[in-house]
């Protein structure tokens, strides 16, 4: 309805100019990509080394970043953490993504008992809410950053089990998957060949807007000294590390927050105009 | 309605009985024993009396036995006492409770205060720079690391502007942990609100309603904002669960005394009865929250009432 | 969104902070663990425990000991009897007298079958304790032993009231019955403790100019872990004192309304300790390579900017035997050449570096000269990785870790706090504390740091328990002070004192 509303002219406009925003964010995202893979090689200086520069020295032509107070140059470390916050990402939303589906392809397509167990357990873990369950984990695994980027997956996957459930349910409904288990189709081929295919768009949608929550929620985990240990260049960790220096040194808390901000801006823009391009349906919620 | 309230409070219940069972089992996959923990500084306490005191607290028995144990306790109020300290844990989550409940409503009411309003116009101004900013605005929102927010207002508006206490027991150091709690969230509540009344606005009803010729203003507040509340409403049990979640770090950051900070304490402590009495606590209150607004979901939306 | 913030901020000036004007708001990073000094050993907890007993003896600033609860006492010719004669008319918090029953409870509660005192070995070969009269009690002990006169005017021999029999299940949590000049209100737990003047305290030794009850109506004790938040409240007034966090201690020594004090002779010592068994640190040669390979002078440095001092001996400043000379002398420079060279011997090189992990606890910026180290432990093929912990778990991981045989080394950065030369009675005499490093030698040793009661000859003795521990590099001394021992207060505040070991004393302050 509200195309209606809308001049057809702008309309046009938008089409030829969302997908070269999104060539634009994933370009970005490459960029990333390539500044993390080679972190070791482009830093300026080793990102553990200490007294690479003065102590608590504000950005300069030296050190871009200014150094902290073991003299370490933040600029290495912000490149050796963009490597970590990548991988905490990927990890974490791994986890959530391979267990959710797991599980909501399961559910949805059987139906039945399992239908039943598997999402009344998920609502069990949803209940919890994310961030009591990944405490939890990392009281009783301790804290590292390994545990609490599994801890973070995992308390994720009830998220990502629903929303696959709920995207299987509306694929199974369609004509052709009946249509195909009519003309002798295995489940494994229905399930895998016809229903999957289908449901991973929006996976990836929600996958990419994980990876921000995945990063924000382990940052916190490490600020509050339950996730990444020292000297790790890990963001959150820099800023737990750092915070007690803010009145002296403001550039060591506004620098790896700064960072956590955009990395976390990136992939929820990213998110939404994947979701855009793949969900056209839901176009007018951007 | 009688079968839906009766099946929501089956699952909910069932939710609470399962927390139970995990609080209690996840305690035996910790590494190191509470006892030794206990009594670490002492040189002088024997293996014999260490092996007494595990038996009076009832670890030397099967799970099951502990299990069955701990439910006739829980079930009498008595979710034991603290490592650190020997104080009952219901008694200190009760203390604290109200504390964490009163910045997570306060930081809810700003959240849909600020995510309703600014959601609305951007809906009403769709497509133009009002929508525009705020929604540029609550993408930023939803970006910034509460805790690093919350360290920026403090230092800036208790330290330098002096504007707010930091930590005292009045309404005044409430503001600051409320305001940044809400931010982020009313970012979340601003992109609903704003979707939902997309949808609305789009309406046939409102369109005839307009057509009758009742005024803009009219149609928007009796018919726009009446149905635009449901989705909200809706999403209001979700909300609330992530601002208990939020308010733990807010809490740790702002020193406020509530659940939260009790919480990490314990974590750091590793004092296990108090760990497994605020995830019982917290998700009861959040399951309880969940009911609550999906009954009031149904009493307004008849769709669902008649399903 | 202007509307609502500007209504915030008038409910906010409004309400304003809450705190009474005769109230002392004292806030510090962590809680207490009990109201019990038989339960723990944590500063935090003793520095309000000792608001609230009082032991028999006391110090003055110069650590010298003189009458408190007790007025005079005398030691048997043999040194196996203690008499102490006690003050008439000390009131407990609850009204009743205290006497020398109170006394015979607090030791038999010291010493009890089911739950003794986390410092029980501190009181000695106690025999028997007896009441010769309501206001004479005597200790007799199986042989002599010189370190009892000095606990008795530590916070660990605070003098616990009978009358807390009747209240026993909620004793020092909820109840905690003393003479001290401060009696318990309430302890929310994470959050405060509040205390209130004793209105029949009479002060009898402590280090107070005021022979009455405290200026002050009520002493708020708050945790406020997180110290942007400490250090906030205090530059904004909201407290009246507190530990700034040393990262950022130039900020308080800047502000216009703040001071810092330091507690003068803390009795603190940090040292690195070793769990010895298993490898590698069995081997002396892998504790020396460590000790070799650390440049602590480089890394106090960094790490605290001239706030804490390099410490050579085992025992702390100002107890017998600290003797920075001598214990310089017998104990490790850097020297990253000798520690490879230790290395190579135990078969370790670049390709098979050795592996550890280090362990402390938190706050105090020690995470941060653990990081230190381990840069300079990198350089010489020591990989070690951090563990930072609360107090409490890592005086359990310590003692685990010395059970274990087998698996990834271990060492920890640790700190205590003590009176006396008999500190290294209690961690090195087999069992020790943690279960740690023990041998037949050095038993013998320690054991006659206690029997000797002559000063100098004890002190011999001390001096070849101190070489025998470093040079096996059981107990390497790092720094001093270790902990909690700055405090940010607000120029409103008078008064504050600190008696010996950290103690601060709040009897003669006055808020303006």
């Amino acid at each position: 309805m509200e195309q209606v509303i809308k001049t057809p002219s702008l309309c046009a406009g938008r089409l030829t100019w969302r997908p070269s925003r999104l060539a634009v964010l994933l370009g970005i995202v490459a960029a990333l990509v390539i500044v993390a893979l080679l972190a070791p090689l482009i830093s300026p200086y080793d990102f553990e080394a200490m007294a690479s520069g003065p102590r608590l020295s504000p950005p300069s032509w030296a050190h871009w970043f200014g150094t902290d107070e073991f003299g370490r140059d933040i600029f290495s470390r912000i490149l050796m953490g963009t490597r970590l916050t990548l991988m905490v990402g990927l990890v974490s939303v791994g986890v959530s993504l391979g267990f959710g589906m797991l599980i909501g392809l399961i559910a949805g397509y059987c139906g039945g008992w399992p239908e039943k167990l598997l999402m009344r357990g998920m609502d069990v873990l949803f209940s919890f809410t994310e961030i009591v369950i990944a405490l939890s984990l990392v009281a009783v695994l301790g804290p590292s950053l390994e545990n609490a980027m599994l801890a973070i997956g995992i308390a994720a996957i009830p998220f990502y089990a629903r929303v696959c459930y709920g995207a299987v349910l509306v694929e199974k409904k369609q004509v052709y998957v009946e249509s195909t288990i009519a003309l002798g189709a295995s489940h494994f081929r229905v399930l895998f060949v016809h229903i999957l295919p289908n449901v991973v768009p929006v996976m990836l949608v929600v996958a990419t807007i994980g990876l921000s929550n995945a990063i924000l929620a382990t940052s916190g985990l490490s600020y509050l000294g339950l996730g990444a240990q020292p000297p790790s260049p890990e963001w959150g960790a820099m800023l737990a590390s750092s915070k007690n220096y803010f009145q002296r040194a403001p550039w060591l808390l506004m620098i790896p927050g700064g960072c956590i901000v955009l990395i976390v801006l990136l992939f929820n823009v990213l998110g939404e105009q994947l979701r855009s391009v793949l969900d056209p349906r839901r176009k007018g919620e951007s | 309605m009688t079968t839906y309230l009766l099946q929501r409070l089956m699952s909910a219940a069932l939710t609470v009985w399962i927390t139970t069972l995990a609080i209690c089992f996840l305690i035996h996959l910790v590494p190191g024993d509470p006892v030794q923990i206990m009594y670490a500084q002492s040189a002088t306490t024997s293996p014999e009396q260490l092996e007494q005191i595990r038996h009076s607290l009832g670890l030397d028995r099967s799970i099951i036995h502990q299990y069955i144990i701990y439910m006739g306790k829980l079930l009498q109020g008595d979710m034991g006492v603290t490592i650190r300290g020997q104080q009952s844990v219901a008694e200190l989550l009760l203390l604290r409770l109200p504390n964490t409940l009163l910045l997570t409503l306060s930081a809810l009411t700003l959240a849909i205060a600020f995510g309703g309003v600014s959601g609305f116009i951007a809906a009403y101004k769709q497509g133009q720079w009002p929508d525009k900013v705020l929604m540029t605005g609550t993408v930023v929102g939803i970006s910034v690391p509460p805790f690093w927010l919350g360290l920026i207002v403090l230092s800036l508006f208790s330290v330098e502007l002096g504007w707010f206490p930091v930590a005292g027991q009045g309404l005044g150091s409430l503001v600051l942990p409320a305001v940044t709690l809400a931010a982020c969230q009313a970012a979340v509540i601003g992109r609903i609100v704003r979707s939902t009344m997309i949808d609305v606005f789009a309406q046939d009803y409102l369109l005839t309603a307009r057509a009758k010729g009742l005024s803009k203003p009219k149609v928007l507040l009796r018919h726009a904002l009446r149905s635009g509340l449901i989705p909200i409403v809706s999403v209001l049990g979700m909300q609330f669960a992530y601002m208990m979640g939020g308010a733990i770090v807010i809490e740790y950051v702002f020193s406020w005394n509530g659940v939260g900070r009790l919480a990490i304490q314990a974590i750091f402590q590793r004092d296990y009865p108090l760990i497994q009495g605020f995830v019982l606590c917290f998700s009861m209150i959040v399951v309880l929250v969940s009911v609550a607004m999906d009954l009031l979901y149904a009493f307004l939306d008849p769709r669902i009432r008649q399903e | 969104m202007t509307k609502p913030l500007s209504l915030l901020i008038a409910i906010g000036l409004l309400t304003g902070p809450a705190m009474a004007s005769n109230d002392i708001i004292w806030a510090r990073y962590g809680d207490i663990d009990s109201l019990d000094p038989h339960r723990t050993t944590s500063t935090l907890s003793m520095q309000v425990w000792n608001q609230i007993y009082e032991p028999l003896l006391a110090r003055d600033a110069e650590g010298n000991i003189g009458p408190n609860l007790a007025k005079d006492y005398r030691v048997s010719d043999d040194g196996t009897q203690v008499t102490f004669v006690l003050h008439e008319g000390i009131q407990c918090h609850d009204g009743s007298e205290f006497t020398a029953e109170d006394v015979i409870y607090t030791y038999q509660r010291a010493f009890s079958e089911t739950n003794p005192s986390n410092t029980q070995s501190a009181w000695g070969p106690i025999e028997s304790v007896n009441a010769v009269d309501a206001q004479t009690v005597s200790f007799s002990f199986s042989e002599p032993f010189g370190a009892f006169i000095p606990f008795m005017a530590d916070p660990f021999a605070s003098m616990i009231c009978k009358s807390n029999e009747q209240s026993l299940a909620s004793f020092g949590s909820t109840t905690a019955i003393g003479t001290g000049a401060w009696q318990l209100v309430q302890w929310i737990k994470g959050d405060r403790i509040e205390l209130a003047r004793n209105e029949a305290y009479v002060n009898h030794g402590r280090m107070a100019g005021n022979a009455g009850p405290a200026k002050m109506d009520k002493l708020i004790i708050k945790v406020m872990p997180e110290a942007q938040a400490r250090l906030a409240a205090l530059q904004t007034g909201e407290v009246h004192i507190a530990e700034p966090p040393l990262e950022s201690v130039s900020v308080v020594e800047n502000h216009p309304h703040l001071n810092l004090l330091s507690a003068p002779n803390t009795g603190q010592n940090v040292f690195i300790e070793f769990a010895v068994s298993r490898p590698p640190f069995n081997d002396v040669r892998a504790r020396q390579a460590v000790a070799y390979a650390i440049d602590p002078d480089m890394a106090l440095d960094i790490v605290f900017e001239g706030l804490v001092e390099r410490e050579h001996c085992t025992v702390a400043r100002g107890v017998m035997g600290n003797d920075q000379d001598y214990c310089k002398r017998i104990g490790y420079q850097y020297d990253p050449a000798k520690a490879k060279q230790l290395l190579a011997e135990l078969g370790y090189d670049k390709r098979n570096p050795m592996d550890v992990k280090i362990m402390t606890w938190t706050d105090g910026s020690r995470d941060k000269l653990l990081q230190v180290f381990q840069s300079q432990l990198k350089q010489v093929g020591i990989e070690v990785s951090i563990e930072i912990m609360d107090i409490g778990s890592l005086n359990a991981r310590v003692k685990q870790e010395n059970h274990i045989t087998e698996g990834k080394g271990s060492m920890d950065l640790m700190g205590w706090s003590w009176y006396d030369p008999d500190i290294l009675y209690q961690l090195w005499h087999s069992p020790g504390a943690y279960d740690g490093y023990n041998s037949p030698e050095l038993d013998a040793l320690l054991k006659q740091t206690r029997l000797e009661t002559n000063p100098e000859k004890r002190l011999e003795i001390v001096q070849q328990v101190q070489a025998y521990l470093i040079e096996q590099a059981v107990h390497v001394p790092i720094y001093t002070p270790g902990w909690v021992w700055l405090y940010g207060v607000n120029d409103s505040v008078s008064g504050l004192k600190f008696e010996p070991f950290n103690q601060p004393i709040f009897t003669d302050v006055v808020v303006n």
